[in-house]
């Protein structure tokens, strides 16, 4: 079993880097196809379907993964940063999938993928034997959707900082072969939409889970308060965006240190004691 | 005075200030997660304060720890920034909520249906057709009654008004989600101010323990058990318990982490453990001293070795003293396995140490002391938090406000019909729906719906 965990997950980081480079091939050709002129040349959206189909053969593979380990281990991947960084590249394979079918944008979905390898890669770079879960963590149920909660946020929010840093490149430069700026804008309200709920439920559930566990709802633990501030973030970002109009530049900058926040939560842990100081 | 109430009122009034808000919290959650926080019980103590600042603070931050102290950064969130930056936001939110009402309102009623032409070609989205249908007006209606549109319309002289809006109710989930942070607070309140929190009730195994603050329960340790994953990893802790109310037994539990033990809203959480020994000594006369089981929560460490102490008292003597023991897995020159130290001390000043085997009578300055067994003690964390119920109504709400607001974001669409004097008509749409992600594509689609059916009248 442990064999198909690591053969899934190896095939799926090869898989990865064939996507990647499927996504650039089409975005290159499509832009040649462009700056030709001619009228009969196919769209980027036809000429990306081999990296949709691969992405889409990834996601199964990293599924396969996380489900084998979560059979072999007994509980979903919440017990160290291996099962946390494969679950968190799986979230954004998903949503990558979700915003290509909603947006038909190759080149934010190959800002996901850059971003999941490079977790995959470091997944593959940490210890990856399951440990036996500490008494605090012996609550499948409430930390599996804790978790499952998280990675979709997570997921999200990835597309969204995909579509603010192409929004950034895009305002400049006005690329004919990329989307405009403002379906990359919309792109990332779109991602805020979806993820922040999610984002919402995490801590919520964390909370719940926290009271349970330890006796207290809410203790400024740095993990705790690394969320707290993520989720102020994006609730600025929000209210910015419904209440004062802001569009552009603006926003898309609130949106990349929103995300510089995520990857602080999420790697906070190296860099801070507490709590949730697993490994 | 009515002026300053009114600045003020503007000045909380302004999403501006909110957001300025929010990214100061931002900030200093930031420094307040980078920087170690002080515990509680240091904060409160200037002493111990003292001390871990030199022996925690120091070694990290340097020269710099006098001035982050000083900013109370190493107490961020009880530090008065942090609590001022939430008030003020908690105050910009109530102000906002009310000053939103009267615009609410106005959107639960609908607002005008005619308005000036300038408006019908402003906005993001808004588009201009020429029909020769011979009943747009019906048209128009018939695709926004299939869209749950509650349409509104005004006929003045040639032209036609229409005002249609949806999910005009679900604007009000936005005070549910705002008024849910004003409950949580509340909650919060309510618990530190009618709850207890003893973080830690230790109860060694054999004895009964008062739970205190008025509660007049007391709490009884059968056994505790700890176990282990061969790697030495902790796998499980639990206590089996008896809990007494005024002296009758009430309840028999087990607790563990994850398990607490729930009486009249009392709640029992195990936390921690550690070792405890049974003594007994006796007066050279043969009267019994102390027959108790003594907890071992000090930890002596020393270059050679790790080691327990716990503290007693003989009252009867004038004599404190403590009994030292090895801690497990470590060897220890000095107390091996099986063995106890004791060290007596009268006014401060130790007058023996000596050490004694598990089972064995041993005289120390003709006290007889002995070493009967070893024990366990269980350390609890016992609350009651009458806030609680409501951090979890106020959680809920607080999810389904934000859904609510998200998912069905409020939407108005516009419309102007002018008969034209060449025949047909000519009509201008325009739609609104801030909240919504996909405004732009949802009007595109509107406007070829009512094409369409514009186009079916004709034939």
């Amino acid at each position: 079993m442990a064999g198909l965990e690591n053969i899934s997950l190896i095939l799926a980081m090869v898989g990865l880097g064939i996507a990647v480079i499927f996504s650039i091939v089409a975005i290159v050709s499509s832009r040649k196809a462009k700056a030709s002129g001619d009228p009969g040349a196919v769209g980027l959206w036809q000429l990306d379907k081999p990296g949709i189909i691969m992405t889409a053969v990834v996601l199964v593979l990293v599924t396969l993964s996380i489900v084998v380990r979560a059979i072999q281990t007994g509980h979903g991947p919440f017990s160290n940063m291996y099962e946390f960084s494969v679950a968190f590249s799986w979230g954004i394979v998903a949503m990558g999938l979700y915003f290509q079918w909603r947006f038909k944008a190759p080149t934010v979905k190959l800002v996901g993928l850059l971003v999941a390898l490079g977790l995959l890669l470091f997944a593959n770079t940490l210890p990856s034997k399951p440990v036996p879960l500490v008494p605090a963590l012996q609550q499948s149920y409430l930390l599996s959707v804790h978790v499952a909660c998280a990675i979709f946020a997570y997921g999200t929010f990835t597309l969204g900082f995909g579509s603010a840093i192409l929004f950034l490149v895009q305002n400049r430069k006005g690329l004919s072969w990329m989307p405009t700026p403002e379906t990359l804008d919309s792109m990332s309200y779109h991602a805020v939409v979806i993820g922040f709920p999610f984002l919402t439920l995490t801590i919520l559930l964390g909370a719940l889970w926290a009271d349970i566990a330890w006796g207290r709802y809410w203790g400024w633990d740095p993990k705790e308060t690394a969320s707290l501030v993520t989720w102020l973030l994006y609730a600025a970002y929000l209210h910015a965006r419904i209440m004062r109009g802001w569009r552009g530049t603006k926003a898309a900058t609130l949106i990349i240190v929103g995300f510089a926040a995520v990857l602080f939560t999420f790697f906070g842990n190296y860099i801070f004691s507490g709590l949730h100081s697993y490994k | 005075m009515g002026k300053v109430i009114d600045r003020l009122w503007d000045f909380f009034s302004s999403v501006k200030l909110a957001l300025v808000l929010m990214l100061v919290l931002t900030g200093l959650g930031l420094i307040g997660a980078l920087l170690i926080q002080a515990p509680p019980d240091v904060i409160s103590d200037p002493i111990a304060y003292e001390f871990w600042l030199e022996d925690a603070a120091i070694p990290k931050y340097g020269a710099w720890t006098p001035l982050l102290s000083l900013l109370r950064f190493f107490d961020m969130f009880h530090s008065p920034w942090f609590l001022g930056a939430g008030a003020l936001l908690v105050i910009s939110i109530l102000v906002c909520s009310l000053n939103r009402w009267q615009s609410l309102r106005l959107t639960l009623s609908g607002g005008p249906v005619k308005l000036g032409e300038s408006f019908y070609t402003s906005g993001n989205t808004h588009r201009e057709l020429a029909t020769r249908a011979t009943s747009p007006q019906e048209a128009i209606t018939r695709v926004l009654t299939r869209h749950r549109y509650r349409i509104r319309t005004e006929q003045h002289q040639d032209k036609f008004y229409l005002a249609a809006d949806k999910y005009r109710s679900f604007r009000l989930a936005t005070y549910v989600s705002h008024l849910s942070i004003i409950l949580f607070i509340i909650g919060f309140l309510i618990g530190s101010y009618f709850g207890f929190r003893n973080m830690d009730f230790i109860v060694a195994e054999g004895a009964r323990q008062d739970v205190g603050y008025d509660t007049n329960l007391s709490l009884y340790l059968e056994s505790f058990v700890d176990e282990y994953y061969e790697d030495g990893a902790p796998k499980d802790y639990r206590s089996q318990v008896k809990l007494y109310e005024n002296g009758a037994e009430v309840k028999s539990a087990t607790i563990r982490v994850n398990h607490p033990m729930i009486y009249n809203g009392v709640r029992f959480y195990q936390s921690f453990f550690g070792p405890a020994v049974k003594v007994q000594v006796k007066s050279p006369t043969g009267e019994v001293l102390l027959n108790d089981v003594v907890l071992m929560t000090q930890v002596l460490q020393s270059r050679v070795a790790r080691r327990n102490a716990g503290e007693f008292q003989l009252p009867q003597l004038g004599l404190t003293g403590r009994f030292i023991s090895s801690a497990t897995n470590t060897f220890d020159p000095m107390i091996g396995e099986g063995e106890l130290g004791v060290e007596l001390s009268q006014g401060g000043r130790a007058i023996a140490l000596d050490k004694m085997v598990k089972g064995t009578p041993h005289k120390v300055v003709g006290l007889e002391f002995t070493y009967l067994d070893d024990a366990q003690y269980s350390g609890f964390q016992v609350s009651r938090d009458p806030g609680n119920a409501l951090i979890w109504i106020a959680s809920s709400l607080f999810i389904i406000g934000i859904g609510l607001v998200l998912y069905f974001p409020y939407k108005q669409v516009w419309v102007m019909l002018q008969s034209r004097s060449a025949g047909g008509s000519r009509l201008l749409v325009r739609s609104a729906a801030p909240r919504s992600f996909n405004a732009a594509s949802d009007f595109k689609s509107l406007i070829g719906e009512i094409e369409n059916e514009l186009a079916k009248k004709k034939a």
